[in-house]
């Protein structure tokens, strides 16, 4: 048999979950904090999984884990302009696993451009999202630099994101000054795996 | 008329130049920026030169050739998987033969009109130090080197080489907040040559690839106003536009700021899709997206994260 909220969990950390349902579970994460415990674990092994945790793994990583995350810079600086409510700290925590899930699964790979495609959906990174800016000088979560597969990448987002960058750098290349020739910066892209 | 353009365009750089000339010359850093937009509009060449990002470093060959007022141009990959981009007028078509894909921009032409004047290189110094750095030696040429260091968190600082001779961008360094080099490339060999027009065609074959368009749009009825209400001091918006892009169903808003030297996108789509919610960096360049009043809104930009997160937070919607 499910526990509560299996599904939503589930969706989260495959980066699925909608906004109107994410809003939902971490209402509901406030009131429950086996819930909000479950979270942070999952968390964990996800990160464990995709080779984001340091080499040692201490005691009460996850309770440092998810303070770090409550003073990552990406939670506050999204959390302050959409929301209206000042949630307690351990929530702040949740909400900042929330968006470092949604960031590590849409983490980008800026160029080459199909290279999802041509792979079956599976897509190399160049360098992982920066979730854990606040996090790495406490020595709690460190960022792999290497190269890594996200297997349960989003292609749809990931080819968005790439023509994004691509028109980006392309038309800021004519009004601006030119640091680097045009065109560079996209054709220097591909050769990570 | 249009066999005069050419000359026409010369003679207006050569006048730019000399305007600069006439005031700090040479050991003025503003006669070499100058100089150095001149070249990037004007010189023919070919080159081979190293790109690096992080730990990632390519080798690129460039065939430059100006013709007739255009630029035409082919880049293409000398390491990893084959990529080229060719640059033909007005139009920019990227091709990935791994990928059987090729990406063709058609909005080149409207960007001549704004290109940077030696009004907006004065501006630059509001918000950075301009300043000479010696010489020096790139792809066995000699180099004039500028430094251009930010007054502010809110942009990246700069090191340029500029070809004595040409004033043409030899080598740049864009450097963190903290000095630290975020990304480069360097010249390792470069002919000022006659170019021929064959050497700015494409060597591969793409016929039969899946075709992405990059195309501008009219803007559509009953949009509404979106405004950045939190700029950092100097930048300001550079263009508005209307795009059907690659990946995304509706026609994207795309707003771009600047200072003249770093730049922010800011692209809105009300077709949500999978939402972005958060953030990526990726060596200098760093993207955040959240859905706001539904709309995705997604900012990228080679700036400090803080400065693209800032234009995003201060984002307002007006129906």
């Amino acid at each position: 048999m499910n526990r509560p909220y299996d599904e939503q969990v589930s969706a989260l950390l495959d980066g699925e979950l909608p906004a109107a349902e994410l809003k939902l579970l971490l209402r509901q994460a406030q009131r429950d904090q086996m819930l909000g415990a479950r979270l942070s674990r999952y968390v964990l092994i996800r990160d464990a999984l995709h080779r984001n945790l340091p080499r040692v793994v201490e005691d009460g990583l996850a309770d440092r884990v998810a303070n770090a995350l409550a003073a990552e810079p990406v939670h506050e600086i999204m959390r302050r302009p959409f929301s209206t409510v000042q949630p307690r700290r351990w929530v702040q925590s949740i909400g900042g696993l929330a968006i470092a899930a949604s960031v590590s699964m849409a983490a980008v790979v800026l160029w080459p451009v199909q290279q999802s495609v041509q792979d079956g959906g599976q897509t190399s990174v160049v360098q992982t999202a920066d979730v854990n800016a606040g996090s790495s000088a406490s020595g709690v979560q460190t960022v792999a630099s290497e190269n890594i597969r996200w297997d349960r990448l989003d292609p749809d987002v990931q080819a968005r994101l790439n023509g994004y960058a691509i028109t980006h750098d392309e038309q800021s290349a004519g009004r601006q000054v030119g640091i680097v020739p045009r065109h560079v910066r996209i054709t220097g892209q591909g050769t990570d795996q | 008329m249009i066999r005069w353009l050419p000359r026409i365009l010369l003679g207006s750089l050569t006048l730019s130049t000399a305007l600069f000339a006439a005031g700090g010359g040479q050991d003025d850093p503003r006669y070499w920026l100058q100089r150095m937009v001149d070249a990037a509009r004007s010189v023919s060449f070919s080159g081979d030169l190293v790109y690096v990002q992080g730990p990632q470093l390519d080798a690129l060959h460039i065939v430059r050739l100006h013709d007739g007022g255009e630029q035409h141009e082919r880049l293409y990959s000398l390491s990893g998987p084959d990529r080229e981009i060719l640059r033909d007028g007005r139009q920019v078509t990227r091709i990935f033969p791994a990928d059987q894909a090729v990406m063709v921009d058609q909005s080149e032409g409207r960007r001549r009109l704004t290109d940077l004047t030696s009004d907006q290189i004065t501006h630059l110094e509001s918000w950075y130090s301009v300043s000479l750095d010696g010489e020096d030696r790139i792809a066995d040429r000699p180099a004039v080197r500028v430094e251009i260091e930010p007054r502010d968190e809110h942009r990246y600082g700069y090191k340029l080489w500029l070809d004595r001779d040409s004033g043409l961008l030899l080598r740049s360094q864009m450097k963190s907040l903290d000095g630290d080099v975020l990304e480069q490339f360097m010249y390792v060999e470069i002919r000022f040559n006659e170019i021929d027009r064959k050497a700015v065609a494409s060597s591969v074959n793409h016929e039969g690839f899946r075709y992405l368009g990059v195309e501008s749009e009219t803007r559509p009825p009953r949009s509404g106003e979106w405004t950045a209400n939190d700029l950092p001091a100097g930048f300001r918006l550079l263009s508005e536009g209307w795009w059907r892009m690659p990946g995304v169903k509706d026609i994207v808003r795309h707003q771009m700021y600047g200072d003249g030297l770093g730049s922010v996108s800011v692209y809105i789509a009300s077709d949500i899709g999978k939402p972005f919610h958060g953030q990526s960096s990726h060596g200098a360049m760093h993207v955040v997206g959240h859905v706001i009043d539904d709309h995705q809104v997604t900012v990228v930009g080679d700036v400090p994260l803080g400065t693209v997160k800032r234009i995003l937070k201060g984002l307002e919607y007006r129906h």
